[in-house]
């Protein structure tokens, strides 16, 4: 085939992807159908014929393994919140902080920090302690908009935290840069925007009302600290023990390692929490994750298949960094409020690509885009994270003026995330550090 | 096979059968098609296909 | 209750229209005739008896000169994905004459990574090449060991014994596990097998081929530690020279532990040679990734790359065919052993095969024998 039929071929596979995809939007299929029906298109028009199949079986496999990371870190969270022991952490925090205002926001941010640095989804963040957070924030006079302002920004930041990120890890597995040396440069930064974002919006807030607050958050029965303690010091162990032991200990990898710790808690909890009634909920509740990895998988097999992704690619590769750094901004949260994950593969594997062969340290670049991602949650027409924030919270003004409260903390994020992105090989002393 | 491999599986099984139950009890059609998405990857594994 | 129904049928198609392809890919077996220079069959767990029956083993082939020599080992499909080196191996296994010392070649070095494709990657299952008596086909692989034989991935690896924290993918990379240990993953345990046998057998030479991308910097090279340095130099200039074709020397990192080209010369007394031929399918700008493409590595996409200097490889409208990449490979190999045995004349080899020129003129199908009309003793399935 000559090249401009070549190139005539590809681009037409990535007009029919694109078509698919807008004409399930009109008849308001979830983005999951809609991204299923592009990669239907695009596998037909790439001339996959029979292959198809193969190519949707392969693909969907490809996350596997973050799905059931996903899954059970979730139950895990999911147990600890069905026990009280995140209405036991926070009741914790009042009666002993109420009277120190910033102290109260930094603790909640930490706490709203945890579950989805821990299961790499912000998601998670919002279900197992946005409705307790709230509360408390609530009760230290913060309006509704503000508080999901606060736990939208704060819960994407966490789904950026170390040790699971899910867009660094799947960038990562695309393009064999190794999935270390994160920490620092994904914590660093996350800290200093949390405290930003809490700060910020947090401003008017008042000495927290310790009565209103007690009341609004129930207090859990006869729990005890040890049953909310134990299963995160297992956790501890587990995720440092093949570090400290490399050669002895047994690998387990990190859904086993949430499976046990899910155990754990619920062994300490056994009375107070039906397991099987968590798990059913937990899958039910993670059911759009669940397919939106599986999609994204068959998405980057049939763009890798027919084309497509290497189109998009060559595009970026060829185009001059300042326009590349003037565009990434803005496309990087779009890209992610139309395709989830698939964003990050589209755009995040060819750009890590291109700026790695130039000898710009990939993982500061990655970190730095890593901010960005999760603020696409918040964008329709997906809007996941959001959505579910407002919906939790309570909030019922305009979605509009809900992202409107976002804008500041959404700057700084961009703006730090751009400085790591362009100043990436002066930073690289941050990988030193962890 | 390694008897974490086995637990591997025996995990996989038990979120394929939390899936068919959420998917038999679910009257919403988007939901039954996000369910069966969620499936085929672990379906595929537990089938040791892929 | 119906639309249930009509689901989960449409479920159980996709699981089996797109699941028994990919056992049949799983099952499929490659047919190689071994040629006259073949002396010996035996598997790698004659070195080390812990990976005997697991999908760690694979299949050596054995060439020994009349005269007593020095000795090499040949390493292909360390990376699956990267197929001009089992194609190099499968060439070599039929074609190359031994006249003095031993030539061991292990064809799928990770049987595993064979058995299937990379998931994301949109690669075909099979590619095929015309030969003089019709078509030969071949499994196309994947980088790593498939999911299928080892799972689940640690969520750090931890390279032994040197400690050097690396991806979790590399969990599953041959060529991130050498020297190996007898306890620890797959891919720690063949290298630890193949370290047993380069240490028993007295190996002089270890070859590792693979294929890189063209937009990678190490790609269309020869990787080296100092010990090797020399020969390998010398066989880039006599290619670049005798034969035009380009072969880059890179020195092997000190500080990037794992790969062949590092621990094998430090592990042991043999001098390896990590040998890179340019595969472009495996670049991420490119087409669609065709069967043609992994044969003939014509892109229009990288060739707009290299139009703006982005390759780190000569690239024309010609591509880069299975043939040249071959071709390179048996050259380079053939130029490695003649410059280590001027120079170790009591340890050295006199082999021979087709080189880069005549590969390129015929074809490589032509140097491949018809699986049906040879000696069935002959045919091996790989
Ligand atoms: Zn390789």
């Amino acid at each position: 085939m000559s090249a401009d039929a070549i190139y005539m071929q590809t681009i037409i596979a990535g007009i029919v992807m694109v078509g698919a995809y807008v004409v399930g939007k009109l008849f308001k299929f979830s983005t999951e159908m809609c991204m299923f029906l592009a990669v239907v298109g695009g596998g037909i028009a790439g001339g996959a014929g029979f292959d198809l199949f193969r190519h949707l079986a392969e693909g969907s496999v490809t996350y596997l393994d973050i799905g059931l990371i996903f899954v059970f870190a979730t139950i895990f969270m999911n147990i600890i919140k069905e026990s009280g022991g995140t209405n036991y952490i926070v009741r914790k925090i009042v009666g002993a902080f109420y009277n120190k205002k910033i102290l109260m926001l930094i603790l909640l941010m930490c706490v709203i920090l945890v579950p989805g640095a821990l299961t790499g989804a912000g998601s998670i963040s919002v279900l197992v302690v946005g409705g307790t957070v709230a509360a408390a924030l609530g009760a230290m006079g913060l309006s509704k908009v503000t508080i999901s302002a606060i736990i939208f920004i704060v819960a994407g930041l966490s789904a950026a935290a170390p040790p699971i990120n899910i867009w660094a890890m799947m960038t990562c597995a695309n393009t064999a840069i190794p999935y270390v040396g994160f920490t620092m440069p994904l914590l660093i930064p996350i800290i200093i925007l949390g405290l930003f974002t809490v700060l910020f919006l947090g401003r008017k807030a008042k000495v927290i009302d310790r009565e209103k607050a007690l009341k609004d958050i129930p207090e859990p029965k006869g729990l005890s600290g040890w049953s909310v303690g134990i299963p995160f010091l297992v956790l501890i162990f587990l995720l440092a023990a093949p570090r400290i032991w490399p050669f002895g200990f047994p690998v387990l990898g990190l859904p086993l390692a949430f499976a046990i710790c899910a155990l754990v808690a619920w062994a300490m909890n056994y009375k107070r929490v039906n397991i099987l009634k968590v798990s059913k909920d937990t899958v039910s509740q993670l059911t759009p994750l669940l397919a939106t990895t599986a999609v994204v998988g068959m998405l980057v097999q049939i763009m890798s298949f027919n084309g497509v992704k290497g189109l998009i690619s060559m595009w970026i590769v060829t185009a001059p960094l300042i326009v590349v750094w003037i565009i990434l901004p803005f496309i990087i949260p779009i890209s992610e409020g139309l395709l989830t994950y698939g964003g990050a593969m589209v755009i995040g594997i060819p750009l890590i690509w291109m700026l790695n062969s130039n000898g710009i340290n990939p993982v500061i670049v990655l970190a730095g885009l890593s901010l960005l991602w999760p603020l696409g949650d918040g964008l329709p027409p997906t809007a996941l994270i959001g959505r579910l924030t407002v919906s939790t919270v309570g909030y019922k003004g305009s979605y509009g003026s809900f992202l409107k409260e976002c804008i500041v903390p959404w700057i700084a994020i961009t703006v730090v995330g751009m400085i790591m992105v362009i100043f990436a090989n002066n930073l690289s002393f941050l990988m030193m550090v962890g | 096979m390694t008897f974490i491999m086995i637990l591997y599986y025996v995990m996989t099984a038990y979120v394929v059968g939390m899936l068919i139950w959420n998917f038999i009890k679910t009257k919403d059609i988007k939901s039954e098609i996000l369910y069966a998405l969620a499936l085929l990857p672990l379906i595929l594994r537990l089938l040791r296909m892929k | 209750m119906m639309r249930k129904w009509i689901i989960l049928a449409v479920l159980l198609l996709v699981v089996l229209a797109g699941g028994i392809p990919l056992y049949i890919h799983r099952n499929f077996k490659e047919e190689v005739v071994a040629g006259e220079g073949v002396t010996g069959f035996f598997k790698l767990s004659k070195y080390f008896s812990g990976i005997e029956g697991t999908i760690a083993d694979t299949d050596v082939f054995e060439l020994k000169g009349s005269e007593e020599g020095g000795k090499m080992l040949i390493i292909a499909g360390t990376h699956e994905s990267e197929p001009s080196a089992a194609l190099a191996a499968f060439y070599l296994i039929e074609n190359l004459k031994v006249d003095r010392g031993t030539v061991y070649i292990i064809p799928h070095f990770n049987r595993s990574g064979s058995l299937g494709t990379q998931p994301g990657g949109g690669f075909p299952l099979y590619f095929s090449m015309e030969t003089p008596w019709g078509e030969k086909t071949f499994r196309m692989g994947d980088r790593g060991f498939q999911a299928l034989d080892q799972w689940p991935d640690p969520d750090v690896y931890i390279h032994y014994p040197e400690g050097q924290a690396m991806s979790y993918i590399d969990a599953r990379n041959t060529n991130r596990a050498w020297p190996g240990r007898p306890d620890g993953l797959y891919a720690e345990q063949v290298t630890y097998a193949a370290m047993e046998m380069i240490k028993k057998e007295k190996i002089d030479i270890v070859i590792d081929l693979h294929e890189a991308e063209a937009m990678y910097p190490v790609t269309n090279c020869i990787v080296v530690p100092e010990k090797s340095m020399s020969y390998a130099t010398g066989a880039s200039f006599y290619v670049k020279g005798r034969e035009k074709f380009e072969n880059h020397v890179e020195r092997s990192p000190t500080a990037f532990r794992g790969l062949s080209h590092r621990e094998i010369g430090d592990w042991s007394d043999a001098y390896p040679f990590l040998l890179e031929s340019p595969g472009v399918h495996l670049d991420q700008i490119t087409a669609a990734k065709t069967p043609e493409l992994i044969m003939d590595g014509i892109d229009p996409f990288v060739l707009k790359a290299a139009e703006k200097g982005l390759l780190f490889v000569p690239y024309d409208e010609n591509g880069f065919s299975m043939d040249r990449r071959v071709g390179q490979h048996s050259s380079v190999i053939q130029e490695i052993v003649v410059q280590w045995s001027k120079k170790n004349p009591e340890r050295g080899l006199t082999i021979s095969a087709p080189r880069y020129k005549e590969i390129v003129d015929n074809g490589l199908g032509y140097f491949f024998k018809d699986p049906s009309k040879a000696d069935k003793s002959d045919v091996y399935l790989q």
